[in-house]
């Protein structure tokens, strides 16, 4: 049978290939650029609904598990970040808030600033000392530079049992790989360590790496660096992809298709000025004069076309589909509900 | 505290006047209610006038212009780019209008030259190929907070007491004359009281709210104008329309960016200075003509300034400058009106006056005293061949043992941002901004303003969270007309710093 | 012009390889370098640590916005690069003067024999590599191609363009062309080669990944080998190219081991080798690490820079045309 084409892997398009594959379908996932779950926080604000369950096993990890219920954690800027979903070393629950904190960070380098979060969290009430360890690192280049070695651990694991007790708050930049790195140093010191919770930083990207790793495992195919440029729908059904990649481009036939290209930040969704537009000017796209909350009309999850008809193999799933009830921190939940809801619309047809 | 002069206004004009009275040696002090260049010196298009827009319409402001251009490049070259101008006719403009206009230039002594299109569209390979007929003057890219600071640095340097961050609140006055001063320092929280023989009132738009403290009226108009900052240099002259002064006829190079200028409408008051969406296209739409590549252009911030006009007000009004003095106040002195090219001149001239009054016979020293070194792109890097270019004087102040950098829009170096922290003007994180640029690129400080926070918080910050919620909210005032690729930047920048770390309201 | 479309989000320097690097913190990084200095008109004073980038294009791959970083920042290298004197990089363009190729010609085997193919084995194969040269043009025999090597194929200009020897790789390119005039078809092992001469010479010039990808093949090695996915070939070109390399390997019936470090750059392009030795030896180095901890016999590759770089860390490196033989001997 014809592929089912996931145009965008991201969260929504990883989520959905996860689905489509596990139950035989075989996919395609399309995807370049990072996406906007490669640069969120790697955690879930909220859990999603109808497929919260689907959404903990498609996250489960191992190397880096990962925690639900009422959590808080320590952001960046020292402020309360509350959530659903995290890490495990990212958030306490109801009754694991520290007392005092010791905030490590590297001279000069914007991983994590212990005077300005020693502030905010002093604050907050949160008895906070910094612990700024000597550096030159440039400030481009990632934390994993100073951590090659063993030696480089012990180093830190010295200094911060030369501080008082307390919570220790990491600068988050470890991959899942090394996420065993924080039990260690908990283990060492006798102290709970904490990663800051943060965006733009290693978390999205190891979150959207599990994901890669899970679809892969159901059997998805992931084409990276490739995009589709144009698809071509018939009769209320979409035929055909054009999908290019470097200098080469290629057509395919499209069995089904799962739009998850994300939205404007990501330039999934098209903007002229301020009005949001499809780049395959093929699908119905509702603006409601909101950038965040406008995007590709569905109908319970499958695309619409300009005329109003709905497609009968195309669905929508993430940023790049409409949803008025979207605000900043809904991005990952929201990508998860919109999947699952696109695959049931596609499985359904 | 006793002053023979209070200078009131921190802009162009009060930093001109501060630093000429302190070079003749009178003990002079200057009060400035946010930081320097808050009203219309810090919102305008950083234009060094060529005098060329003055030629026809008013030639004696022209001929100032082409004689203040000329000092200030001599003596404070550092925080001007010396691009020259180009005036440009397009199909459709007034055609009768250029040969008056090379007559008033010739007329006023502005240095003007005909090109032909050819020879301008070779100067200048971003103009329109519709252009018509083209004239070269010596218009110039000037840095007003660069400019004002030298000012200020030097008339500390000269003894003088120079503060932001102060504001007037009340003035007492006994027998006609104003006899003490209070204001609100905002960085102590205390009240300060100035006993000075003179007050000049510099306050720009707000002089008739500071003359109306002691009893007096200034009249005044109010004319607001918007500017687009565009980001890249899409020219590389200051680029002119060659017709009767209108709306969106000009663009200025200006460090990394272009900025687009500008519209008139009345303000309702000093603070009425957003621009419109209308402006906005407008602006886009006209400069656009010049400058094609202007279509496909990054906005990156609208901002607004207003200009205060002496009498009505309105595009016509007369931009010299007039002297304001009033019996109910007997000492003190009202300056308005004015342009950022010639501030020197009347700092001069009110200067002279207030010395007259004071008995002070040293003569005025700014039309030679350098305000800052020439440029010389030294240094192995962008950051550090862009130091005197803002810094001037004190670019030698910065430490280059760690050259790490802040801001990378705006290549600033955290040794910068520590320069400025240690200085007695930085406040709050715009202070910082203004002198270093961090913040100012397309970014808005997305990236570097935790860090540079971080940098306030070792140099001895308390509130970190008002700092910053200030700052973003003052960087989000330019960008509500954001759309294509700054919307974008913007969503970005609102998740990160609303969303995430939940600096002022989640939304 | 990077278009303007950058949101700082910083995936670039996430992505590059010579960043995560030890002997890479002194690059300014993809975002300095190819967005942010452009802007200044003082971005000249940038220095030669701008050239420390091997144009892997995995900034490109990683921007949301879809700017072409990596062509940014190789129009600043031509704008810097006048006023830089890096050894390396002299010593190649002295080398291209005196005698067409950017570094010393070993190999000797030419076939002038007016064949209608011509094998366009670059300089690294015609130098350090003569050997695989030999070994690629008896595959390329042994699958009926009949091909000539010719004596007067000069550097395709890549390398010069890298440094921003604008007009020096123009004339490379003349010199070429009149070579190239007398084949109707080229074939190279270099992806850097076969870019030069696709899009820039305009020529139909494909890379041996292409041509074996429809040949019946058996495998010449035992043991699991690893890949090492060439950037140029994968990023440069096509995925699919890429791809094909796999497939034409497994279809051969060598025993291949996937790894997520297979198509990191190994730090031998753009310029970097000659440039910045240190930089291009701490890279392999650290691949070469990561290949040793997987436990394979060797690492097969399809492009010279990255058989010369790798091979110098002691691992096994092969070329594809080394690891295959045609199905059917003659």
């Amino acid at each position: 049978m014809s592929e089912v084409l996931v145009v965008g892997s991201g969260a929504a398009g990883l989520f959905s290939s996860w689905l489509l594959a596990r139950d035989g379908w075989p996919v395609i996932v399309v995807g370049k650029g990072t996406p906007s779950s490669a640069m969120s926080t790697g955690c879930l604000r909220r859990m999603p609904e109808a497929c919260h369950e689907k959404a903990l096993n498609f996250l489960a990890d191992e190397g880096m598990p990962m925690v639900t219920g009422e959590r808080t954690g320590i952001s960046k800027l020292g402020t309360p970040f509350e959530c659903w979903l995290s890490p495990s070393h990212s958030t306490w629950g109801p009754e694991g808030a520290p007392g005092s904190v010791t905030v490590v960070g590297f001279q000069g380098h914007p991983s994590l600033h212990p005077n300005l979060i020693s502030s905010v969290l002093g604050h907050r009430g949160i008895r906070a000392r910094p612990l700024t360890l000597p550096s030159t690192l440039p400030p481009d280049i990632p934390l994993t530079a100073l951590f090659r070695d063993e030696g480089a651990w012990e180093g830190v694991a010295t200094e911060v049992q030369r501080t008082e007790g307390g919570t220790v708050l990491l600068p988050a930049f470890l991959s899942r790989r090394d996420y065993w790195r924080l039990d260690w140093l908990e283990r060492r010191c006798g102290r709970t360590v904490l990663e800051a919770v943060t965006p733009l930083e290693a978390p999205g990207q190891r979150l959207l790496d599990l994901m890669r790793a899970r679809a892969i495992e159901a059997g998805a195919s992931i084409w990276d660096g490739r995009t589709v440029t144009s698809l071509t729908v018939e009769n209320g059904s979409v035929r055909t992809a054009i999908v290019r990649g470097g200098l080469e481009v290629r057509e395919m036939e499209v069995g089904a298709l799962v739009m998850a290209t994300g939205g404007a930040l990501v330039n999934g969704l098209g903007l002229n000025g301020r009005e949001l537009a499809d780049p395959f000017t093929a699908f119905k796209v509702l603006d409601d004069g909101d950038v965040l909350r406008g995007g590709y009309a569905t109908e319970k999850g499958r695309l619409v076309s300009r005329s109003g008809n709905v497609v009968r193999n195309a669905a929508g799933a993430g940023d790049c589909v409409r949803a008025p009830c979207k605000g900043y921190g809904d991005g990952l939940p929201h990508a998860f509900e919109s999947a699952w809801t696109a695959v049931k619309a596609l499985e359904g047809a | 505290m006793r002053k023979d002069v209070l200078i009131i206004g921190g802009g162009a004009t009060g930093a001109g006047i501060v630093r000429d009275l302190a070079l003749r040696g009178v003990e002079c002090a200057l009060l400035e209610m946010g930081d320097y260049c808050h009203g219309a010196s810090g919102g305008n298009h950083g234009l060094l006038h060529s005098g060329g827009r003055y030629a026809v319409t008013d030639p004696p402001s022209a001929t100032e212009c082409a004689k203040e251009n000329a000092i200030l490049r001599r003596t404070a070259p550092f925080c001007i780019e010396g691009t020259d101008g180009l005036f440009v006719s397009l199909p459709g403009d007034d055609p009768s209008f250029a040969d008056p206009f090379l007559k008033g230039c010739k007329g006023s002594g502005v240095p003007a030259e005909e090109l032909t299109a050819k020879e301008a569209l070779s100067a200048e390979p971003g103009l329109s190929a519709e252009a018509l007929r083209c004239i070269a003057v010596q218009d110039g890219s000037i840095d007003p907070f660069a400019l004002v600071q030298a000012n200020v640095d030097s008339a500390r340097e000269a003894g003088a007491m120079v503060r932001n961050h102060c504001r007037v609140t009340d003035m007492v006055l006994e027998g006609g004359m104003v006899v003490r001063v209070k204001a609100f320092d905002r960085r102590s929280g205390e009240i300060l009281t100035i006993v000075p023989e003179i007050v000049i009132n510099a306050a720009g738009a707000w002089a008739p709210q500071v003359a109306a403290m002691a009893g007096c009226e200034v009249a005044m108009g109010l004319d607001q104008g918007s500017m687009l900052v565009v980001d890249g240099r899409l020219c590389g002259h200051v680029v002119n329309r060659l017709r009767p002064p209108s709306d969106g006829d000009i663009t200025v190079p200006n460090h990394t960016a272009t900025v687009l200028g500008t519209t008139s409408r009345p303000a309702a008051s000093p603070e009425d200075v957003a621009p419109s969406r209308n402006d906005m296209e407008l602006l886009l739409r006209e400069t656009s003509a010049m400058l094609p590549a202007l279509r496909h252009c990054r906005v990156v911030r609208a901002y607004g300034g207003v200009r205060p006009l002496p009498g009505r007000g309105g595009r016509g009004a007369s931009r010299t400058f007039s002297l304001i003095t009033d019996e109910r106040a007997g000492n003190l002195l009202s300056v308005v009106g004015g342009k950022l090219t010639t501030y020197r001149l009347m700092a001069e001239r009110v200067s002279d006056q207030v010395c007259n009054a004071l008995g002070v016979r040293a003569g005025c020293r700014t039309r030679t005293e350098p305000l800052g070194p020439p440029v010389d792109e030294a240094g192995g890097s962008v950051s550090l061949a862009r130091l005197r270019r803002k810094y001037g004087f004190k670019a030698t102040t910065v430490s280059l043992a760690d050259q790490r950098m802040l801001c990378s829009c705006e290549q600033v170096l955290r040794a910068e941002a520590q320069m400025v922290l240690a200085g007695p003007d930085a406040l709050a994180l715009s202070d910082v901004m203004r002198r270093t640029r961090a913040g100012m690129g397309y970014c808005q400080g997305l990236d570097c303003a935790l860090s540079l926070q971080e940098l306030m918080m070792e140099a001895g910050g308390t509130e970190p969270l008002a700092s910053l919620t200030e700052f973003l909210e003052e960087r989000e005032r330019g960008q509500a007309l954001a759309s294509g690729d700054q919307l974008r930047q913007e969503v970005l920048r609102r998740h990160v710093l609303r969303g995430v770390f939940g600096l002022g309201e989640r939304e | 012009m990077t278009d303007h479309g950058c949101i700082k989000c910083g995936s670039c320097l996430r992505a590059c390889p010579v960043l995560s690097d030890p002997n890479g913190t002194g690059f300014p990084g993809p975002r300095t370098v190819g967005v942010d200095v452009p802007r200044f008109p003082e971005r000249g004073r940038i220095g030669e640590r701008a050239l420390m980038c091997t144009m892997c294009h995995a900034c490109e791959w990683a921007c949301p916005s879809g700017l072409e970083i990596t062509g940014a920042m190789l129009q600043l290298r031509a704008e810097v690069s006048p006023g830089l004197q890096l050894p390396g990089h002299l010593r190649m363009r002295e080398n291209v003067r005196s005698f067409g190729r950017a570094v010393r010609t070993e190999f000797t085997g030419w076939r002038e024999e007016g064949n209608r193919t011509l094998y366009f084995p670059g300089c690294i194969g015609l130098g350090p590599l003569a050997a695989m040269t030999t070994t690629a043009s008896s595959l390329l025999t042994a699958l009926g191609i009949e091909h000539d090597i010719s004596s007067r194929a000069v550097c395709c200009g890549s390398p010069l363009l890298k440094v921003g020897a604008l007009a020096e790789a123009k004339a490379l390119q003349h010199r070429n062309m009149e070579t190239l005039a007398a084949y109707e078809r080229v074939i190279t092992s270099c992806p850097g080669c076969t870019y030069q001469l696709r899009e820039v010479y305009g020529v139909r010039a494909e890379h041996m990944v292409e041509v074996l990808k429809a040949k019946d093949l058996r495998s010449k090695v035992r043991g699991k080998w690893a890949l090492q996915l060439p950037c140029h070939l994968k990023r440069g070109l096509s995925p699919w190219s890429a791809e094909a390399l796999v497939h034409v390997l497994t279809g051969a019936g060598v025993d291949i081991v996937r790894l997520p470090v297979e198509d990191r750059c190994c730090g031998g392009g753009g310029g970097m080798l000659a440039g910045f030795p240190a930089t291009a030896r701490s890279m392999a180095h650290n691949k070469a690490d990561a290949y040793r901890a997987a436990g394979v016999e060797g690492v097969i590759t399809a492009c010279p820079f990255c058989a010369l770089n790798l091979g110098r860390e002691g691992l096994r490196v092969l070329d594809v045309s080394e690891a295959v033989h045609a199905e059917k001997m003659r």
